[in-house]
């Protein structure tokens, strides 16, 4: 109801009306003298969300600042540009036919983030390994070209698996994350702009692991926990993207898995040693047959039920 | 649109389920992605050929295509449990895929709406997504997706195999439904106002154990979980300034059932105890757990000037859950703490846990020259789970008569992470960059409080010192290069199996040799040599891949993906064997390929043929082999109307458990409707 009523209210809101035409600052002439020469470019910007700076139809800020020249906007004043006929004049974010090689990434992800530093998605820009290893925005979106929203230059896993190869070949094991089959994308647990640590993973619930989103079994709090599964670690047991083993583990054996840390150890958690069961048994070599709480229990110390 | 799907489906190999529509301008559009898109978009002059470019729109666009058909399974052979646990798809009437796209610029209700909907009728991953939005105004997006869980592998958990016995003690049938929606109001105005609401939840049936003392028991299991999570949030957007403050608030559910009645259940002790026959005669258990939450987030975002740039979270999530649990089991058993027998059991038990969890962060970019910048980071997470249950058990004792126990337990896990990274990045010119940082991480944890062996608890720390560089080369547009460098020295870690003494390296690499002709390739490299008490911790892992795209002639006629990964990864760990208390050897080791392949023909016309498939064949621990070869058609009737086809065949095999390989044939055909 809450929904529906906002709804309402949004719909209910005016159009835009149309601003006077405005006179724009030294060295730049406007969109509309940009089209004089880039037609197709131009009238396919029509149907771009950056048509809203454009129009100033958009709310962001600094939308008003650009109204009328949204070319110039992200490629920079035309003036020069336009009576030279030279692409060195303007700014090229894929480089120019005469010199192919484009910018490096900061100068191409200044100019995105003029405006975008702000988007909420972008809140932790910082701490991408993205930003760190010189992937501009445009190696993913494309103003001009885009296949997908939002301005994505292919599909998300396909653009994620251009450079990811072995982690697309990952998904290729049987036991894996049903990516392939469209049930789910790389970014519903990868924020490719930028994560909190670690690997980019969003998170659910303000902090809690992604993995929670979905398995929300597994969330607790547990009167008895297993610290792996609470301090975010769920790749101590499994392999998020695909394995050769059951249940995505990264061992074989389970009780290899389970002993690996469960073994007495004065410096790591741990220390608890097994209790005497015979691993020659085949009734003990699945831990998790009787350990079924494995997550964390409601009842039982030992995760038995 | 349409090409993005395309070549998704070539990097994805041979799932994807909804075709392209066939009409439009897909073939030229197709090519320039393909050629461009292994090097990036950037690399393409701005000035593109004007065939790339898309056409100007008229006012009003809509498109879009539906992908329905029916399915056979045939020739399915093998262990149908496993073909489910990791297939699953059915025969029947398919909705493979549909999708719509609106625009109506100025449009009063929206100016964009996008539906998309994938593998319905049956098939386990059913799909919905609808955004719609009008600018400035608002932007909604609805996500749903149902997705079934199928998990019953004869060889996991499974004392019987060996006696040819093919029953997986823990297995899952089990559906899992998400729902996640989020309206935004004003979106990028100087302030804007979110809602949002996710739904999951999960039912089905399966098998588990009921533990006893020296014997336990497979019965059957129902469950049924959900969560409900709301939030909103305000956002102040200023020129240089961002806030955002966000509350929700959780709702969580379990109510798990164990059940068994009817016969008399052995259990997997074949041999009696203590002359007694452990034995399962009649089980009801149930759970039932409520539990909320409420959770906070809050970030700072400032550009005061142009070289300095910065960002601060807060966020903090308060859970907390009560639970109650009762069971009933009658049968013959042993309490081995007094060796008493007793032939019932009543059980209630009813706890309580909650965990304070704040976390923090402070990021800062700082741009010393237009070519040199300094970013440091610092993240804090800290909460502390603490938990209390009582127990209150009745033994009915074969010798008549009840005893009663009363079981009071308390347990807590709590945990404090920090970690602080500097980077430097220069770039050296316009077609090398490099990169260099130090990170530190360090924190404690502490577990169990007033239970096992050791009244203080198990603790652990963290203190890791890790050095990075890196460095990325462009040379002209056709040839790129990036690595990543990354160095540990021995310090401490929470668990035995973390990663402490370390180098990893990893290169990524793309070279155009010519227009038609893209090479990519990675490799990586993990090397851990971490002491322990008992000897150490050596693992190493290798990826190394290699993909391929030749388009000749643009790919008008045809065109080839290929891709290549050897992994390969050894591990070698002491652990202490529990029966005779003396240190063994975990050893794994898996040394994989996997590949693929996908050849796209245009014979003529609109029409298309796909040929390819994916394989992944592992030597070592687990010996494995998984191939999935298909071949597409797509054929244009009339108008936008297409016929579809496409088979299937998927292959496994495992040389350690024979008695789970499998194969089928999977035959599809359909029509397109395209708008």
């Amino acid at each position: 109801m809450v929904v529906e009523i906002l709804l309402l209210a949004l719909f209910a809101l005016p159009a835009d009306t149309p601003a006077p035409p405005q006179e724009f600052p030294a060295g730049y002439l406007g969109s509309e003298t940009c089209r004089l020469c880039h037609e197709q470019l131009g009238g396919a910007f029509r149907s771009n969300p950056h048509f809203s700076v454009d129009s100033a139809a958009g709310k962001a800020p600094r939308s008003q600042e650009w109204k009328g020249r949204a070319c110039e906007a992200c490629h920079g004043p035309g003036k020069t540009h336009m009576e030279a006929a030279e692409a060195k004049d303007i700014f090229m974010f894929g480089g120019s036919l005469r010199n192919p090689v484009p910018p490096p990434a900061g100068r191409i992800n200044e100019r995105c983030l003029k405006c975008h530093a702000g988007d909420a998605t972008h809140s932790n820009r910082l701490w991408g390994s993205h930003g760190r290893n010189q992937i501009s925005c445009t190696q993913c979106h494309t103003v001009h070209q885009a296949v997908r929203r939002p301005l994505l230059a292919l599909e998300p896993n396909a653009l994620c698996q251009k450079c990811h190869l072995s982690v697309q070949a990952e998904f290729s094991r049987p036991y894996h994350h049903k990516l392939q089959e469209g049930a789910m994308a790389c970014v519903d647990c990868h924020n490719p702009h930028g994560e909190l640590p670690a690997r980019q993973l969003r998170r659910v619930s303000a902090n809690e692991v992604i993995c929670l989103k979905c398995h929300g079994d597994k969330r607790g709090p547990f009167p008895f926990e297993h610290a792996p599964a609470r301090l975010g670690r769920c790749a101590t047991c499994h392999e998020p993207h695909g394995s050769m083993n059951p249940r995505m583990l990264v061992r074989h054996d389970l009780r290899f898995l389970c002993l690996e840390c469960h073994t007495s150890s004065l410096q790591t958690i741990g220390i608890t040693p097994p209790a005497f069961h015979d691993l020659r048994s085949p009734r003990f070599q699945n831990c998790t047959t009787c350990h079924s709480k494995i997550h964390g229990s409601f009842v039982s110390k030992d995760l038995l039920r | 649109m349409r090409t993005g799907a395309a070549v998704a489906l070539r990097v994805l190999g041979p799932l994807g389920t909804h075709w392209p529509p066939v009409t439009g301008h897909w073939p030229l559009t197709l090519v320039a992605l393909l050629l461009l898109g292994p090097l990036g978009l950037a690399q393409q002059p701005a000035e593109a050929p004007a065939e790339t470019v898309p056409p100007p729109v008229a006012e009003r666009e809509v498109h879009g295509s539906v992908d329905f058909g029916y399915r056979w399974v045939v020739g399915n052979g093998g262990n149908e449990d496993v073909y489910r646990s990791i297939v699953n798809l059915g025969d029947g009437p398919k909705l493979f895929g549909a999708e719509t796209t609106i625009r109506r610029p100025g449009g009063r209700w929206y100016d964009r709406l996008d539906a998309r909907a994938s593998s319905w009728g049956g098939d386990p991953y059913n799909t919905a997504r609808l955004e719609a939005a009008r600018t400035g105004a608002y932007a909604f997006r609805f996500d749903y997706r149902n997705v079934s869980y199928f998990n019953s592998l004869p060889s996991f958990a499974n004392p019987f195999l060996g006696q040819g016995v093919l029953f997986s003690q823990r297995s899952l049938d089990t559906k899992r439904r998400l729902i996640d929606t989020e309206l935004e109001c004003r979106p990028g105005a100087r302030l804007s106002g979110y809602v949002g609401f996710y739904h999951s939840s999960g039912f089905g049936r399966g098998v588990t154990t009921l533990v006893t003392d020296g014997n336990e028991f497979p019965v059957g299991t129902r469950l049924r979980d959900a969560t409900d999570s709301y939030r909103g949030g305000l956002r102040l957007n200023l020129v240089k300034w961002n806030v955002t403050l966000e509350q929700g608030g959780t709702t969580f559910k379990d109510d798990q059932q164990l059940s068994f009645g009817g016969a008399v259940n052995p259990g997997n002790r074949r041999v009696p105890l203590l002359g007694q026959d452990i034995l399962l005669r009649d089980l009801a258990a149930a759970y039932g757990a409520r539990g909320d939450s409420i959770f906070s987030r809050g970030v700072l975002e400032g550009r005061p000037w142009s070289k300095l740039h910065f960002t601060g979270h807060f966020l903090y999530s308060l859970p907390s859950i009560d639970a109650n649990y009762s069971q009933r089991n009658t049968g013959n058993f042993i309490w081995l703490e007094t060796f008493q027998v007793y032939t019932g059991q009543l059980d209630r038990s009813l706890t309580q846990a909650g965990r304070p969890h704040s976390s923090g962060s402070w990021t800062t970019e700082l741009r010393l020259t237009p070519r040199v910048r300094v970013i440091q980071s610092w993240f804090t997470d800290r909460l502390h789970t603490a938990g209390a249950s009582s127990l209150a058990t009745t033994l009915l004792p074969a010798s008549g008569g009840s005893l009663s126990r009363e079981t009071a337990l308390r347990d807590r896990l709590v945990l404090n992470w920090n970690q602080h990274q500097v980077d430097a990045i220069a770039e050296i010119s316009s077609f090398l960059t490099l990169r260099g940082g130090h990170r530190y991480e360090w924190g404690d944890a502490v577990i169990r409080s007033n239970i096992g062996i050791l009244p203080a608890g198990e603790a652990g720390q963290i203190r890791r010192q890790v050095a990075l560089a890196g460095g990325s080369l462009r040379l002209r547009a056709n040839a790129e290069l990036d690595v990543d460098l990354e160095a540990s020295a021995r310090d401490r870690t929470f668990f035995r199996t973390d990663l402490a003494d370390y180098q990893r390296a990893r290169l990524r690499g793309r070279y155009r040799l010519r227009r038609d002709l893209t090479f990519s390739g990675s490799f990586a490299v993990l090397n851990n040599q971490t002491p322990v008490r008992e000897g150490s911790l050596d693992y190493q892992s290798r990826q190394s891949s290699l993909a391929l795209l030749f388009a000749p002639g643009d790919g008008k006629r045809w065109n080839l993906l290929l891709d290549y990964m050897r992994g390969t990864l050894r591990s070698t760990l002491p652990f202490l064997a529990p029966q005779d208390r003396t240190f063994e050897i975990s050893r794994y080791r898996e040394d994989g390929h996997y590949g693929g392949a996908t050849v796209e023909i245009h014979p003529g016309g609109r029409a298309r043929v796909h040929l390819g498939g994916g394989f992944g064949v592992t030597a070592g621990s687990r010996p494995t082999r998984y191939y999935q070869p298909y071949t597409r058609l797509l054929l244009p009737l009339r108008g936008k109307l297409a016929w579809m086809g496409d088979w299937r065949w998927f292959g496994f095999t495992e040389r350690l458990y024979a008695s789970e390989g499998f194969h089928a044939h999977l035959f599809s055909t359909g029509l397109q409707v395209g708008w």
